[in-house]
C-alpha cells in the first residue's frame, strides 16, 4: 500500500469513528469515578429514556385524599405528596383531623403534620388491638376498625376506646390524579434508571441494542488500527526524513 | 415378578415429586421476610405493670434530645414525640429499630435507671431472630447507662445476627436514656 493511500485510510477511519471514540472515552472516564460521582445513586427519569428502556409509568394506584394532599401507595411503599413515609407497607387508609394526618397501615398508624413530618407512630396493641382494616372519622373523632372491633381515639391519640361508630365515614380510596401520579413516579427510584446503568450501556453499546454492541466492538478495533497506522505513518515519515 | 415390581416403581414416583417440590419450596422460603409476633405490645404492657398499665404519657422531643437520640441510634430520628408508660420509678418503652431492612419492635421495662426486662415483640427481618431468645435478652437485665451513653456491660453477640444484636443494644441504650430524661423532667 502506498503512503498516500495509507494516510487517506488513517484519516477516514479517524473521522468515521471519532464520535464513537468520544463516547467510549467520555463514558469510560466517568465510569472510572463511579463512587466519587455517586453515579449509582443518581437517577434519570427522562420520559423518552424510560420509554426507550421499556419502563412504563405505573397505573394510578388507589389513593386517599386529605386536606393537605394525597396519601398513595407505590411499589410497596407509602407516600405523602410524593415523599416516602413508609417502606414495605400496605396502605389501609388515611384521614385528616385538624392539623394531624392519620395514615393507617395494617399494623400501625402514622401521625403526620400537614408538612409531612412524622409526629408519632401508634402500633396496633398500643391502645387498640388487632390488625387495622379501616380508618375513618366519626363526628370529627378518629376511628379505626380492626380484627378486635372499632376503636375511637381521644383528641391527643393517647387513649382508644371501643365504640359503635355506626355513623363513621371510613376512608375510601380514589384513583390518584395524573399530576400527583407524575409527582409520585418521580419519587420512586423503581421508575428510573441509574446514571451508572445509562453510562455502562452507552459505553458497551447495549443502549443501541445488539448492533450497538457490535458497533462499539468495531470502534475498539478501529482504535487499535488507528494506533497501528499512526505509528507506522510516523515511523515512515521519520525514516524518509533521515534519508 | 412383573406384577410385584410395577406397583413399587409407581409408589416411588409418587413420593419423589412432592419431595422435590418441598425441597424447592424450602430453598426459596429461606429469604422470604416474615413477620413474627412473639408478644403484642398490649400484652407486654400488661405483663410489665401487673395487668394494670398506666395511661400512656408523651415525651415531646427537643432539638437537644433529638440530637442525642440520633447519636445513640447513629441515624436520623423522624418522630416528634415518643409515647411511654410510667409508674413511679418504672417505665415501659416500645421502640423500633431496623436491623438490616425492616424494623424490629422491642419492649423495654426500665426500673431505677436499670433495665429490668427486654423482649422482642415483633421480628420482621428474614434472619437474625435468635435475639428473641431469653439467653440473649437476659444479658440486658440490670444494665445501666454510662455517662458516654453506652451500656455499662458488654453484650455477647450472636453469629449471623450481628445487625439484630446491634439494633437491640442501640434501643436498650435509647430506652435507658429516655427513662432518664423523663425522670429528670418529673423532679
Amino acid at each position: 500500500m502506498r503512503m498516500r493511500q495509507l494516510f487517506v485510510l488513517h484519516r477516514s477511519l479517524g473521522v468515521a469513528v471519532a464520535v464513537l471514540l468520544l463516547l467510549l472515552v467520555g463514558t469510560g472516564v466517568l465510569l472510572n469515578h463511579t463512587e466519587e460521582l455517586a453515579l449509582d445513586e443518581r437517577h434519570v427519569q427522562h420520559p423518552g429514556l424510560l420509554h426507550w428502556y421499556g419502563i412504563a409509568a405505573p397505573p394510578a394506584p388507589p389513593a386517599y385524599p386529605v386536606a393537605s394532599g394525597w396519601i398513595a401507595p407505590l411499589n410497596g411503599a407509602v407516600y405523602f405528596n410524593g415523599a416516602k413515609i413508609a417502606d414495605n407497607a400496605a396502605l389501609v387508609g388515611a384521614v385528616q383531623s385538624g392539623d394531624i394526618i392519620i395514615t393507617a397501615l395494617p399494623d400501625r398508624l402514622l401521625l403526620l403534620t400537614p408538612a409531612g413530618e412524622l409526629i408519632d407512630v401508634i402500633l396496633a396493641g398500643m391502645g387498640f388491638a388487632g390488625q387495622i382494616s379501616a380508618v375513618g372519622l366519626d363526628e370529627g373523632r378518629v376511628v379505626v376498625r380492626s380484627e378486635q372491633g372499632t376503636f375511637g381515639a381521644d383528641s391527643q391519640f393517647m387513649t382508644w376506646n371501643p365504640i359503635g361508630a355506626a355513623s363513621a365515614a371510613w376512608a375510601e380510596p380514589v384513583p390518584l390524579p395524573a399530576a400527583q401520579l407524575a409527582q409520585l413516579a418521580q419519587s420512586d427510584s423503581a421508575i428510573s434508571i441509574t446514571l451508572e446503568r445509562l453510562l455502562l450501556d452507552l459505553h458497551s453499546g447495549r443502549f443501541f441494542g445488539p448492533w450497538g454492541v457490535i458497533l462499539m466492538d468495531l470502534a475498539g478495533l478501529a482504535l487499535l488500527l488507528l494506533a497501528g497506522s499512526g505509528v507506522f505513518l510516523w515511523a515512515r515519515i521519520q525514516w524518509r526524513k533521515r534519508r | 415378578m412383573t406384577t410385584l415390581s410395577q406397583p413399587t416403581r409407581r409408589w416411588q414416583g409418587q413420593n419423589t415429586l412432592p419431595l422435590l417440590l418441598l425441597l424447592f419450596g424450602l430453598a426459596f422460603s429461606q429469604n422470604l421476610p416474615a413477620e413474627s409476633v412473639y408478644q403484642t405490645p398490649e400484652s407486654f404492657l400488661a405483663d410489665a405493670f401487673n395487668n394494670q398499665p398506666p395511661a400512656p404519657e408523651m415525651l415531646w422531643l427537643t432539638e437537644e434530645t433529638k440530637a442525642t437520640i440520633e447519636r445513640i441510634l447513629g441515624h436520623r430520628y423522624a418522630s416528634l414525640r415518643i409515647r411511654y408508660w410510667r409508674q413511679g420509678e418504672r417505665s415501659a418503652w416500645i421502640l423500633e429499630e431496623i436491623g438490616k431492612e425492616r424494623p424490629i419492635t422491642i419492649g423495654f421495662v426500665v426500673n431505677n435507671d436499670t433495665l429490668e426486662k427486654v423482649r422482642v415483640l415483633v421480628f420482621r427481618e428474614s434472619r437474625g431472630d435468635e435475639v428473641r431468645h431469653p439467653f440473649f435478652t437476659t444479658q440486658f437485665t440490670g444494665a445501666a447507662l454510662r455517662a458516654d451513653l453506652a451500656l455499662d456491660r458488654p453484650i455477647d453477640g450472636i453469629t449471623g445476627a450481628t445487625l439484630s444484636v446491634r439494633a437491640l443494644i442501640k434501643t436498650a441504650r435509647l430506652a435507658l436514656y429516655l427513662h432518664r430524661i423523663t425522670g429528670q423532667s418529673r423532679q
